[in-house]
């Protein structure tokens, strides 16, 4: 069945329309809300709830639209309330609110290109995505697992785009410092989140 | 950072924490739906969770009740009318009355102290306000990448229950943190509750007191307990969704009257004025003007969670103090809107496309009304990247692959250049190549406006007016497009830590360093790769940081010394007024030390609190040491009396770093502050004692910072760089204190650190 097709079927009220839209969608909702919540249980339970709100609300969907933009939308904003901050925000939260972003961070060529997918990887990545406040780590999964573009999650989220461009800015400094950096900046970093900004570091 | 490899790394992340074959939500959906179609039985939570949410349940059924008897919209209405404020909880429901703490609780552990100062329950929620400080540095993290407590804490209830939190929010200092937590709601009849607290936030394994309980008692909320009305205004019949055919605007739905200020909030609706289109948002923060037309300051609560986004209704929440002349006008100058789009491009890739292969299309297209130019294509390892021009308004498409299935898709950029690409498994295809463009990001200009009178009129009341800054965004671009030369009274050599090498790449460590220029004739001395240069007050020598300590470089003879027993985590190195000692922070362990500037003895560490203290310079006596450290109210300024060892403090601002320098005379500090109303900060000045301040230059959201003296102290330099931009370039401003003259700075791309003769 098409994607219209399980769409008309909702806006009749059948169940079938629902099936469909969640085999297609619930594993990709629920690695969303995992990334953001970082909890297996809370995830499917926000995936369950969205699910739900988007069937109540599928009146006011057009039909010419993809379902799935629209509905992870729902994820996302609904991971984010449930999530709470994993860790006390300091550094980031002084990046986005004050400030400018440097040139270098803003670069998307500075960082490790070859980063290779290892256990070890996945290990430090997923720290470092718990070092970071909901909304960041939202802003990361979209910009990241999603695919979105910065001013859509700017508008997602609520926040300017340039707090949004600092955040993942921000998120991929906090990465490449724990998957190895190559520069001696990063290498001699101290802890972050204790320290303040200076010049050549994350001024 | 490459994004390919990192979505594949998340994606991996995903699918060990959650295996797509055990992902199986269509049994449990379908059972919690009645059998007549989509309408809920109840809220699909697993079953840990059915437990603690069982209070939120009967909640929903009473409302549904509610609903059955007297209608939706006057039910609505009903229960809206029983919510409340409380300043730093949040809304609450006062429909089945409210709890708070008993009292409060503290547990001191180790010097840590644990506090929770509040705390309100309501029929659907919990809220408690934590707080943990005393942290000592030692007890955090040194490095990255090393263990550290993210565990949430939980409330445990006398039957055994565990609530794990459902949202909040806070914020960390130095020394510790502050968090609202939210939870589900506690059932009426069990009055108390352990807040469970496995560990401190971001302390490793053992390095601080782990497993607190606090035992919490609830009693029910004091008849006097100060619980604000929400004024709920009933929408007019134009705000409807678009599908009702309403008319697209701001709506301003609640209204909380504050002693000193309001709290606004509602919604944009887009109604039917962009048929097809969905607003994703406002373009950009709000002006709120007074009836002279003057801008008004306005703040974003932090305790009122806004609701869900519904499509194309976005909601909105601004605090504003009172003492204004009505009305009060909110304007939105422009939202951002997804139009529909029908329009296709095609790529004949070749047979077989190399990666890195180019070409240049230059085909255009008319994209919902926009002109929009496909100007190239690149072949990727794994997939092609389309770039694109528009005109400004424009900063996006949806683009879909009509003959393929990607992996994935990515882009971005700013206004009128952007990119689209895509990511295919392996093998990439060949040949022709066939995109649909769907849809189109643009910025859709308004005005949006709102006019509020508070009712009953306002009482003038003191209240926090936007300073007015000297040196303003205007002011700035006009001196930026106009540059004058610096004054030829003005000499010396300034201090950089900027561009070295010319390599046509962003500023980052790999191209930028450490040189000195002559204010005069412009000439320039590198002295190579390092960090946080400080000139000593003869102007004679540099200290800086690199990644095996402090150095110190001659600048007549070019030699480089080593300051022995500085290490790789020392920085900011600042000299004493004499020139014999450096003051510095070790990031080791978070405190200020001195160093002699000779190779004499080595590091003596001067300050020992749990604060991290931020090195902002000496004053003239050449033995005081002003440093600023971070607290729940902001940057908290003291001083240092090394002789006596007698601190004092100076005051507190409202920032998140210590950009700040202390005047030649010792009278004055120059700090970089948030500009109350604005969102934004600004460059003060101030009396060390924190009076007679006053703004020097607010650019509203262009980024200022590193104030640096002038000798004579009449001159500030300051980094101004544009934030609106991805890239942004930093531009030196010499700032005349007396005039607010701002005179760009050429040649020198990067920040300016320090001023000596």
């Amino acid at each position: 069945m098409e994607e219209k097709a399980a769409i008309a079927l909702l806006k009749q009220n059948d169940l079938r329309g629902l099936e469909l839209l969640v085999l297609r969608y619930q594993v990709q909702a629920v690695h969303t809300a995992y990334l953001v919540v970082g909890d297996r249980p809370l995830a499917e339970d926000i995936v369950q709830s969205a699910f739900l709100r988007a069937a109540e609300k599928i009146d006011q969907f057009e039909d010419n639209r993809p379902f799935g933009p629209w509905f992870l939308r729902i994820v996302i904003n609904a991971a984010i309330k449930a999530s709470s901050r994993g860790k006390k925000q300091v550094s980031l939260d002084a990046a986005q609110e004050q400030e400018v972003a440097p040139t270098w961070l803003m670069d998307d060529a500075s960082g490790p290109e070859e980063l290779v997918d290892t256990a070890e990887t996945r290990r430090a990545v997923w720290k470092a995505l718990q070092q970071l406040t909901p909304k960041q780590r939202a802003a990361v999964v979209m910009r990241y697992f999603l695919d979105m573009k910065d001013r859509e999650i700017s508008r997602e989220l609520d926040r300017p785009l340039t707090s949004i461009k600092w955040s993942i800015h921000a998120a991929k400094k906090r990465l490449l410092s724990l998957l190895g950096p190559r520069d001696a900046f990063a290498s001699s970093a101290p802890p972050e989140g204790k320290r303040e900004r200076g010049p050549g570091e994350n001024r | 950072m490459s994004e390919r490899p990192l979505k594949a790394i998340l994606r991996a992340i995903a699918n060990e924490g959650v295996p797509p074959g055990e992902v199986d939500l269509w049994p449990r959906l379908r059972d919690g739906l009645t059998e007549d179609g989509i309408s809920p039985r109840h809220r699909f939570l697993s079953p840990a969770r059915m437990r603690a949410a069982l209070p939120a349940l009967i909640v929903m059924a009473l409302l549904i009740a509610v609903l059955a008897v007297v209608g939706p919209d006057k039910a609505l209405a009903a229960l809206r009318g029983l919510l409340g404020y409380i300043p730093g909880i949040g809304l609450v429901d006062e429909t089945a009355g409210l709890r708070v703490l008993a009292a409060p609780v503290a547990l001191e552990q180790d010097g840590i102290t644990v506090t929770i100062g509040q705390a309100v329950l309501d029929s659907e929620q919990a809220v408690i306000v934590y707080q943990a400080d005393g942290i000592p540095a030692g007890a955090y993290p040194r490095q990255e990448g090393a263990p550290f407590c993210n565990l949430n804490p939980e409330l445990r209830l006398p039957d055994g229950a565990v609530l794990q939190i459902v949202g909040g929010q806070g914020g960390g200092w130095a020394s510790g943190y502050e968090w609202r937590l939210v939870y589900p709601a506690i059932p009426p009849e069990v009055n108390e509750a352990t807040l469970f607290i496995p560990c401190l936030f971001d302390t490793p394994p053992g390095a601080a007191p782990e497993n607190w309980k606090l035992t919490l008692y609830f009693i029910p909320a004091p008849p006097d307990m100060t619980v604000v009305p929400v004024l709920e205004l009933t929408p007019p019949p134009e705000a409807a969704t678009a599908e009702e055919g309403g008319a697209a605007g701001l709506y301003l739905e609640r209204v909380i009257e504050l002693e000193e200020s309001y709290i606004l909030a509602g919604t944009f609706r887009q109604g039917e004025g962009l048929p097809g289109a969905v607003v994703l948002g406002m373009s950009s923060w709000p002006e709120i003007t007074v009836a002279d037309g003057q801008p008004w300051p306005f703040d974003v609560p932090s305790d009122l969670e806004l609701p869900a986004h519904e499509m194309g209704v976005i909601p909105w929440a601004y605090q504003v103090p009172k003492g204004f002349t009505t009305p009060l006008t909110l304007t939105f100058e422009a939202v951002d809107v997804e139009f529909p789009a029908e329009a296709t491009f095609q790529l004949d890739a070749g047979g077989d496309p190399q990666a890195g292969q180019e070409w240049a299309l230059d085909q255009e297209l008319q994209v919902a009304g926009h002109t929009t130019r496909l100007v190239s294509a690149v072949r990727l390892e794994n997939g092609y990247e389309f770039r694109f021009t528009s005109d400004p308004s424009v900063s996006g498409l949806s683009v879909v692959d009509e003959g393929n299935a990607p992996l994935g898709g990515f882009g971005g950029g700013s206004e009128g250049e952007f990119t689209v690409g895509f990511e295919y498994a392996p093998p990439v295809p060949a040949g022709v190549l066939k995109f649909r463009i769907t849809g189109l990001l643009a910025r859709q200009a308004g005005p949006w406006t709102l006019t509020w009178e508070p009712p009953g009129g306002v009482e003038p009341v003191a209240a926090t007016l936007i300073p007015q800054a000297c040196l303003t965004l205007d002011r700035w671009l006009q001196a930026a497009e106009n540059p004058t030369p610096p004054p030829e009274a003005l000499a010396g050599r300034l201090i950089a830590y900027g561009r070295i090498r010319d390599d046509g790449q962003p500023l980052s460590p790999e191209n930028a360093g450490v040189y000195v220029v002559d204010l005069e004739g412009g000439e320039r001395q590198v002295l190579g790769p390092g960090t946080w240069p400080s000139l000593s007050p003869d102007g004679a020598r540099a200290a800086y940081s690199w990644t095996d300590g402090l150095h110190v470089a001659d600048l007549a003879s070019g030699e480089d010394n080593f300051l022995p027993g500085t290490t790789g985590g020392d920085y900011n190195p600042r000299w004493s007024p004499d020139g014999s000692q450096i003051a510095f922070v070790r990031t080791d362990d978070l405190n200020l030390y001195v160093v002699d500037a000779d190779n004499g003895p080595g590091p003596q560490r001067v300050t020992e609190g749990p604060e991290y203290e931020l090195l902002v310079g000496w004053l003239p006596d050449g033995q005081t040491l002003s440093y600023a450290f971070p607290g729940p109210e902001g940057m908290h300024l003291r001083f240092l009396d090394r002789s006596t060892g007698a601190v004092r403090d100076g005051f507190v601002f409202d920032s998140k770093g210590a950009s700040a320098a202390i005047s030649p005379d010792g009278g004055t500090i120059a700090f970089v502050g948030r500009v109350p109303g604005r969102m934004g900060y600004g460059l003060y000045l101030a009396r060390l004692d924190g009076s007679d301040r006053r703004l020097i230059a607010q650019l509203d959201d262009w980024g200022i910072s590193d104030p640096v003296w002038s000798p004579d102290g009449a001159w500030l330099i300051a980094s101004i760089a544009n934030a609106d931009v991805l890239k942004p370039e930093v531009v030196p401003a010499l700032i005349n204190l007396e005039t607010c003259q701002a005179i760009p700075l050429p040649g020198i791309e990067g920040y300016v650190q320090g001023w000596g003769p």
